[in-house]
C-alpha cells in the first residue's frame, strides 16, 4: 500500500479484480514496489438534441436500468465534440460502476435512439489510459502520494533497471502435439536480462509436487521480477497452467498482491482487411508486466526499451503496448492527445467521405510515386531516403481531418513549410493567432500557413495547428533525438527508436482507415499528393545535378553518376544534393548508403521491373528486399542458399566494371547444383526443409488442396486443430494418390528435427531452390533454364 | 471479408494505374495470339515500353488507359529511333574518317 509522501515512478496501472479501483504500481528509488489505489468509475458521454437527451435521462433513471448497467450517476456537462472546435456542447455524462457494463450500456443507448438520435463518446477507451491522462500522467512519470492522491512531481525519480524473468511451462508431450489441455509436467522460473537471455538457471518445479503453488510463489517472490517473459504464454503455456490449477483447485498468486492468478478475456479470431488474425486472452500478473515473446511484434522490433517508450507516449500499460500493433498504439496516442485537448473521443466514426465527382476521385485516389526500375545490375549506386516522409508531410503541411478545406483560409502562393520541431511549429501558429483574433471568419482570408495540396483542389487551414501534426511531430522529434544517442546497432536506444519508427510508418495509413476515429480519407489523399510532388522535385533536382535516377520508391531514390566524377566527389555531391532537397522541401533527405552493386529484379510474369524486389551490397553489408530470404514461409535451406549466393557475389574480387565477373556467377551456379545434389541424395534435415504458412480459412469441399489446406486437415486428423490465423509448419512430401494428407508432415509429428528428411517432394524443393538462385542471377542476364545446365559455354566467358 | 475491400485492392476506390494497365494488356491477349512470331516479339516490346513508363502514366489521371499507353509506346519507339540515329551518325563519321564517303 502507498504511504503518504512516498515517491517513485509508475510501472503499471490496471483495474483491480473487482474493477472498482485503479491500482497504480509505483517503483521507488529504493525499496520494494508498492501500489496506490484510487476509486475509479468509468463514464460515457452522449450527445444529441436536448429534448432527446432529457427523455434518455428519464429512461436511464428507471430502477431496472440503473441496476442492470450499474449506473451511479448522470449529469449534463459542456464538452468539445470535434477537433478544431472551440465551442463546447451540452452532453449527457453517464457514470457506471464497472468497465464491463460500459459497452452494453452504450449499445442500449444507441438502440434507444434508433441508431440516429445519439452519438456516443468515450465508450471503448482503455480505463488505465483515461485515468492516467486525466491526471496528466503516463507510464514512467515521477509521482508522489499527497493527501492520498497521486500527483506528478517535477524532480525526476531515478529509475532502476527492470528485473526480468522467464516463466516456462514444460509439457508432458503427447504424440508431439501440445494444446492447452495437454498435461503440464514442470514450471520453471529463471532470471533473465531485458532481451530474455537467461542469467541464472533455477530449478524447475514439478506441478504434482504437494506444495507446487507455495514453491512457485516463493520462487517468484525471491526474484520479484517487474517483467515476466513467456514463450507462447498467451496461446498455450498460461491457458494450460490455468486449466491445471482449475482441475486441481489450486489457488495461485503470481502477482505482487494477493489476487489469484486468472485469465482475462478469451481467444478470438479477428478479421482485418482480408487477413485472419488471432487475438489472445490476457493473464493477471498484477504488479508485474507480462510479455509473450511469440506474439509481441513490438517486442521483437523494439525490445523492452521500445515497449516502455510506446507506453510512455501513449499512456497505456507496457503489457498492452506489447500486445498492440503499431497502428493501435498510434490510435491510443491520438486518443491521449484528444483527451488532453478536452475533445471527446467518438465511439464510432461517423464522418463519411466527402462527395466527389468521378474526375476528382480519379485525381485524388492515387498513392505514392514509384519510378519503375530497369532490371539489371548496377555499380556505385547511392541511396537517399526521406526521413519519415509521410509523418513529416503531416507535420510540415499541417494535414489533419479538421484542417482540410476550411472555409476561413485561402492559401498563399509562396508558402514555406512548417518547421518539423513541434515547439517551433506551435510558435508559428501562436504568432498568427493575434492576426486571426481580429479577423472575420465569414470570408476566406489569405494565409501563409495555409497550403494548397499539389494537383488537387484541396487546401489546409492556416489558422488551426492540426491535430495529426501535433500527434506525429513529437514522435519525429523524439526519434531524431534517440537516433543521435544510438551507440551501436540494436542497443537499447536503437530499439527504442525502432519502436517509434513503426508508429511513424503506420500513422499515415490510419488517416485512410475507415474505422479510424480521427481518420479522414481526404487527409490520406493529400499526403499522397504531397509525397508524389516532393519525390518529383527530388528527381528533377538530382537530374539537374548530374545524376541518373535508376529507381525511386515513394520516399527513396537510387542515383548513379553521369558526369564521370571520382568516388569521393560523388559522395560529397550526393550529400550536397540531400542537403539541397532538405532546404527545398523542409523534410530531411538522408544519405542511406552506397552500394558497390545493386540488382533490380524483373517481374516473373513479364520482363518489366518488379515492384520492391532488389538486392544490394556495399560497405554496410547486404541489403535484400522482396526476395525469398525475407519471406516468413521460406525454409531454412533456401534461406541459407540465397544468403550464401549473395555472400559469394559480395566477396568476389574478380570484377568487370565493378560488378562480379561471369566466373563468379558460375560459382553461384555451382553452389545451386551442389545443393540440389544434397537434396537428391536425401541428406538434408527436417529442420532445413520445414516451411511455414499462415492458415487463414477453413477448407471447404470446393477448396483447392493447397499445402496449407492439407496441413490444416492433417492437424485436424490428429485431433489438434489449428486456430485460424496461426501458422502451420510442415515438410512437403511426395504425393500419395490414396491419401492426400501424406503430402505434408507436420513439425509436431517429428520427434527429432535434426533427423534426415525422407520421402520429401524433390521436384517441389528443387523448383524453390532454382527460383531462389534465379533471383540472384537473372539481373546478370541468366535465364531460368541456364541455371541447371552444366558445361554450356557463353561467349563472354572467353572475353 | 468486410464490404468494399479485397486483398488485391485494399482500401482503394479507384483501381491503381498499374492494375489498370495490366488489365488492359490482358485484354489484348487474343490479339497477340493471332500475331506472327515476329510481330508478337515486337508487340511484347511495345507493351514493355508501357510497363517501363507506368509511373509517368500514373501522373496523368485519365478515364481511359489508351492515351498514356500510346504515349509510352510512341516514346519507346522514339527512343529506339534516337539510338539508331546516333549509331548511324557515328558510323557515317567513321566512314568519312576512312574516306569511304564524302562529308556532303
Amino acid at each position: 500500500m502507498s504511504i503518504e509522501g512516498s515517491t517513485g515512478w509508475i510501472l503499471d496501472a490496471h483495474l483491480c479484480s473487482e474493477r472498482k479501483e485503479m491500482l497504480v504500481w509505483i517503483v521507488p528509488e529504493q525499496g520494494p514496489v508498492f501500489f496506490h489505489s484510487d476509486p475509479w468509475s468509468p463514464s460515457l458521454h452522449v450527445s444529441g438534441l436536448i429534448s432527446d437527451l432529457e427523455l434518455l435521462v428519464d429512461w436511464l433513471s428507471q430502477p431496472e436500468i440503473v441496476l442492470k448497467f450499474g449506473i451511479i450517476n448522470h449529469l449534463f456537462e459542456y464538452k468539445r465534440l470535434k477537433l478544431g472546435l472551440v465551442d463546447r456542447t451540452r452532453v449527457l455524462t453517464v457514470e457506471v460502476e464497472t468497465q464491463s457494463t460500459l459497452k452494453p450500456l452504450a449499445q442500449h443507448i444507441e438502440e434507444r435512439g434508433k441508431h440516429v438520435r445519439f452519438t456516443l463518446y468515450s465508450v471503448d477507451l482503455q480505463p488505465e489510459q483515461t485515468y492516467l491522462t486525466s491526471k496528466r500522467l503516463s507510464i514512467g512519470s515521477s509521482v508522489m502520494i499527497e493527501h492520498q492522491q497521486l500527483v506528478a512531481i517535477e524532480t525526476e525519480v531515478k529509475q532502476r533497471a527492470m528485473r526480468c524473468c522467464r516463466f516456462e511451462v514444460i509439457f508432458c508431450k503427447n504424440n508431439g502435439f501440445v494444446d492447452d489441455s495437454t498435461a503440464i509436467s514442470h514450471v520453471s522460473i529463471e532470471e533473465c536480462d531485458a532481451q530474455g537471455k537467461v542469467l541464472e538457471k533455477s530449478d524447475t518445479i514439478p506441478v504434482h509436487h504437494p506444495s507446487f503453488a507455495v514453491k512457485l510463489e516463493q520462487c517468484l517472490r525471491e526474484i520479484d521480477p517487474d517483467v515476466i517473459f513467456t514463450q507462447d504464454g498467451n496461446t498455450l503455456a498460461l491457458p494450460a497452467l490455468i486449466a491445471h490449477i482449475r482441475r486441481h483447485e489450486i489457488l495461485l498468486k503470481l502477482g505482487r498482491n494477493c489476487s489469484p492468478f486468472r485469465q482475462i478475456g478469451s481467444a478470438r479470431t479477428v478479421h482485418s482487411y482480408g487477413q485472419v488474425l488471432r487475438s489472445d486472452p490476457q493473464f493477471s500478473f498484477e504488479g508485474r508486466i507480462h510479455i509473450d515473446f511469440s506474439s509481441s511484434f513490438m517486442f521483437k522490433e523494439g525490445g523492452l526499451s521500445g515497449l516502455y517508450e510506446l507506453a510512455v507516449v501513449s499512456a497505456t500499460r507496457i503489457s498492452d503496448a506489447a500486445r498492440k500493433s503499431p497502428g493501435s498504439v498510434i490510435s491510443a496516442i491520438q486518443n491521449r492527445v484528444a483527451m488532453e485537448d478536452e475533445v471527446l473521443v467518438p465511439w464510432k466514426k461517423t464522418r463519411p467521405e466527402d462527395t466527389k465527382s468521378a474526375w476528382d476521385l480519379l485525381q485524388s485516389d492515387r498513392g505514392g510515386l514509384y519510378l519503375d526500375s530497369k532490371p539489371g545490375v548496377y555499380s556505385n549506386v547511392f541511396e537517399l531516403d526521406f526521413a519519415s516522409l509521410f509523418p513529416s508531410i503531416i507535420a510540415t503541411r499541417n494535414i489533419s481531418p479538421e484542417t482540410l478545406n476550411c472555409s476561413c483560409c485561402r492559401p498563399a502562393l509562396n508558402t514555406t513549410p512548417l518547421p518539423l520541431h513541434p515547439e517551433s511549429a506551435k510558435k508559428r501558429f501562436q504568432l498568427h493567432k493575434r492576426k486571426w483574433q481580429s479577423a472575420s471568419l465569414a470570408f476566406p482570408r489569405q494565409s501563409s500557413t495555409a497550403f494548397q495540396v499539389p494537383g488537387l483542389s484541396t487546401h489546409t487551414c492556416g489558422r488551426i495547428h492540426g491535430f495529426l501534426g501535433r500527434v506525429v511531430a513529437p514522435l519525429i522529434e523524439r526519434r531524431k533525438q534517440l537516433k543521435e544517442q544510438v551507440k551501436e546497432k540494436n542497443d537499447a536506444v536503437d530499439r527504442q527508436q525502432n519502436a517509434l519508427k513503426w508508429l511513424l510508418v503506420t500513422c499515415f495509413g490510419y488517416t485512410g482507415y475507415r474505422n479510424a476515429r480521427f481518420g479522414r480519407i481526404e487527409a490520406h489523399e493529400a499526403i499522397c499528393a504531397w509525397a508524389r510532388e516532393l519525390l518529383l522535385q527530388t528527381i528533377e533536382l538530382a537530374q539537374q545535378s548530374g545524376w541518373e535516377v535508376l529507381h525511386a520508391i515513394v520516399d527513396s531514390v537510387w542515383i548513379r553518376d553521369t558526369q564521370s566524377r571520382t568516388y569521393d566527389q560523388q559522395h560529397d555531391d550526393a550529400l550536397a544534393l540531400a542537403k539541397e532537397v532538405h532546404a527545398m522541401t523542409g523534410i530531411p533527405l538522408e544519405y542511406e548508403g552506397t552500394y558497390d552493386c545493386i540488382a533490380f529484379l524483373p517481374s516473373r510474369v513479364h520482363s518489366g521491373g518488379s515492384l520492391t524486389k532488389y538486392w544490394a551490397y556495399g560497405a554496410d553489408g547486404l541489403k535484400v528486399r522482396g526476395l525469398e530470404l525475407r519471406q516468413h514461409s521460406t525454409c531454412q535451406w533456401i534461406r541459407n542458399l540465397q544468403q550464401q549466393a549473395l555472400l559469394i557475389l559480395s566477396q568476389a574480387t574478380d570484377l568487370v566494371n565493378g560488378l562480379p565477373a561471369y566466373s563468379v556467377q558460375k560459382t553461384v551456379q555451382a553452389l545451386l547444383l551442389d545443393e540440389l545434389g544434397k537434396l537428391e541424395d536425401e541428406i538434408l534435415t527436417i529442420a532445413d526443409l520445414l516451411i511455414a504458412q499462415r492458415i487463414s480459412r477453413e477448407p471447404s469441399e470446393e477448396s483447392v488442396q493447397s499445402l496449407a489446406m492439407l496441413a490444416f486437415q492433417r492437424h485436424q486428423a490428429h485431433g489438434f486443430p489449428i486456430t485460424l490465423g496461426s501458422k502451420a509448419r510442415f515438410l512437403v512430401r511426395e504425393k500419395d494418390v490414396k491419401n492426400p494428407l501424406f503430402r505434408v508432415l507436420l513439425r509436431d509429428e517429428c520427434s527429432d528435427l535434426n533427423a534426415v528428411a525422407r520421402h520429401v517432394d524433390i521436384t517441389y524443393y528443387r523448383q524453390q531452390a532454382i527460383r531462389a538462385i534465379w533471383a540472384i542471377l537473372t539481373p546478370f542476364g541468366w535465364e531460368e533454364h541456364q541455371l541447371t545446365e552444366v558445361g554450356v559455354v557463353r561467349l563472354d566467358q572467353w572475353m | 471479408m468486410p464490404y468494399g475491400c479485397s486483398s488485391e485492392n485494399m482500401g482503394r476506390t479507384v483501381p491503381t494505374w498499374r492494375g489498370r494497365v495490366e488489365q488492359e494488356i490482358e485484354r489484348l491477349v487474343p490479339y497477340r495470339r493471332a500475331l506472327s512470331s515476329e510481330d508478337c516479339c515486337n508487340f511484347d516490346i511495345m507493351l514493355n515500353d508501357v510497363r517501363y513508363r507506368r509511373a509517368a502514366g500514373g501522373m496523368l489521371p485519365t478515364q481511359e488507359e489508351w492515351k498514356p499507353m500510346l504515349l509510352s509506346m510512341l516514346l519507346g519507339a522514339h527512343q529506339r529511333i534516337h539510338i539508331l540515329e546516333n549509331r548511324l551518325e557515328s558510323l557515317e563519321r567513321q566512314l568519312i574518317d576512312v574516306g569511304v564517303i564524302d562529308e556532303h
